[in-house]
């Protein structure tokens, strides 16, 4: 079977680029909430420089990927199927008591529709909601002065911060999830090697039911 | 100049004023240049005010009530007299007389420039405390400080005007406090008067502060620039290599030197809708110190629920696997 590239270079690039961003934003970002705590072992000055410097280099990175989203059509990857509901009460099947007696996925990844649609809930929401949640009041704990000087009465910086940490939670949240089913579920297609080489590995065929099929596949 | 510079008020005015009165070697100067303009308002047939020794609040106020009361000094300058009627009213100092600080005849006008008593003349003698802080205790703090150290004439009333003295005590009044500091330090010609050098340009030197004049809108000068050994009197003010630059000091859940500054920061409390340090930072958000216990514990729920939700389907995944490996095992097949 011919392979097809399954993830082009481009988003490769973009999804280990923001491996790299999410993880040392994150420890800073523990870093400097828990400052003075000593938890995380980084320093305040350090985490508070490399925390900005990497916070626009993550707003850097998301508009690259709008514009290649935009040039290359990709963005159709988050368009929902219409039975997008039905077809997610499957997969949240599959993930609570099929994947556990060695179901088959239900549905099969391709190139041009990546995602099954759980994921691609989850990365509507990840793309569209929580990094430009993160941007916008990353960018306002940067520059406090454009923060609003009063929200309900009380100072206008603070809940741009409370967003920020509830942001963050959640996309620790989201990291566990994504790692987990990255390295574990064994979806080859969506698996490490399929993010690092690009390639498709072709799907392993369905097992075989009949002792005739069994012996045919063996031959 | 940033936001700490940007503006003076009477007090600081009429500071400078009893800077000049105190300092023997202006009064001294002073003196003559005085009397010159007693005698030649006298030749002048100029009815004197009849101000006696005991002269009352009144009295003195018709003249160093008005702003524009000045004294003459050396080399043709004028240096205000002016005392904020209305600051000597709402002050801790509202209740005494003149005359008992300054004390000499006010039998002429203009009268010769009044000698003033030393606060700690009264303040240490009489074992009072500001603040919670005994005077003998800011004594030994300013002895050791750099301000001593620099300038033999530096007195209280450098910094401290006493016809407007109030208790610092709010974060409130935060640019007060610094405004204290800034009276010289902003002030070349004021500064001068103490050293013989012009001052650090202040917004050189705090350039390493991220977010530098947010920093000085809500933190005192006091904060980096005093030592923290006891008594803790906030007046051993260190030479600037000396000043704290540990960001932890502050950014912290437990912020241990601002909550020994501030004596009323409600310590270890818990603020409203959850908020540590409420009383302390107010309304400022301080990376670190801006602490929520309902923050805290949903951070606990979303990463722990989904940290433990991966593990815990892991688990279930490993045990089904076994399971299914004893039935093949059992049922004479090849596991794998």
């Amino acid at each position: 079977m011919k392979k097809r590239v399954m993830f082009p270079r481009w988003l490769r690039l973009w999804h280990w680029l923001n491996a790299v961003l999410f993880s040392v934003l994150i420890v800073t970002g523990f870093s400097l909430h828990f400052a003075g705590s000593g938890s995380v072992g980084v320093g305040f000055r350090v985490s508070f420089l490399v925390h900005n410097v990497l916070g626009i280099g993550l707003v850097a990175a998301f508009v690259g990927y709008l514009a290649a989203m935009l040039i290359t059509g990709h963005w159709r990857q988050y368009l929902p199927r219409r039975t997008i509901l039905g077809d997610a009460l499957k997969q949240v099947r599959f993930y609570i008591f099929g994947i556990l007696r060695g179901e088959h996925h239900p549905f099969v990844a391709v190139p041009e529709r990546r995602f099954n649609p759980v994921q691609q809930l989850a990365y509507v929401f990840a793309v569209f909601v929580l990094i430009p949640a993160q941007i916008v009041t990353g960018l306002l704990l940067l520059f406090p002065d454009l923060a609003p000087a009063q929200v309900l009465g009380l100072g206008g910086v603070w809940p741009m911060a409370l967003a920020h940490s509830l942001v963050a939670y959640a996309s620790c949240a989201f990291l566990f999830v994504h790692l987990y089913l990255a390295l574990t579920v064994g979806e080859p297609h969506t698996g490490v090697a399929s993010m690092l080489l690009g390639d498709r590995i072709p799907p392993p065929p369905p097992p075989a039911t009949t002792p005739k099929a069994a012996r045919a596949e063996r031959a | 100049m940033g936001p700490m510079g940007t503006e003076r008020n009477h007090a600081t005015t009429s500071s400078r004023c009893s800077l000049a009165s105190l300092s023997p070697r202006r009064s001294t100067a002073a003196l003559p240049a005085a009397l010159l303009g007693a005698a030649l308002a006298l030749a002048a047939g100029r009815a004197a005010a009849q101000p006696d020794a005991s002269a009352s609040l009144e009295q003195c106020l018709s003249c160093h009530g008005e702003q524009d009361a000045v004294r003459e000094e050396p080399g043709e300058r004028k240096a205000s007299v002016y005392v904020d009627p209305h600051g000597l009213t709402e002050s801790e100092h509202r209740d005494m007389a003149c005359g008992d600080c300054h004390a000499r005849s006010f039998a002429v006008d203009p009268h010769p420039a009044a000698r003033r008593a030393d606060c700690l003349d009264c303040h240490v003698v009489n074992e009072t405390r500001a603040g919670g802080v005994a005077f003998q205790d800011i004594a030994e703090d300013f002895a050791d400080s750099v301000h001593a150290d620099k300038s033999p004439e530096f007195r209280c009333v450098h910094c401290h005007d006493a016809h407007t003295l109030q208790l610092p005590t709010t974060r409130a009044r935060i640019f007060e406090h610094n405004k204290v500091c800034l009276h010289c330090h902003a002030d070349e010609a004021q500064f001068q008067k103490l050293v013989d050098k012009a001052p650090p340009d202040l917004d050189e030197a705090h350039d390493w502060l991220p977010n530098r004049d947010l920093h000085w809108q809500t933190v005192r000068c006091l904060d980096c620039h005093t030592g923290y050994d006891a008594p803790l009197a906030s007046h051993l003010i260190l030479p600037k290599d000396k000043a704290i630059k540990n960001c932890e000091a502050c950014h912290a859940e437990t912020p241990t030197q601002l909550l020994r500054r501030y004596r009323d920061p409600g310590d270890g409390e818990v603020g409203k809708l959850g908020f540590l340090n409420a009383r302390l930072i107010d309304d400022a958000y301080v990376i670190g110190a801006t602490r929520n216990e309902l923050l805290d514990a949903l951070m606990i729920i979303i990463i722990g629920g989904a940290g433990g939700g991966v593990a815990g389907h892991g688990m279930l995944r490993f045990l089904f696997y076994k399971a299914f490996r004893r039935r093949v095992v059992h049922a004479g097949g090849h596991p794998s």
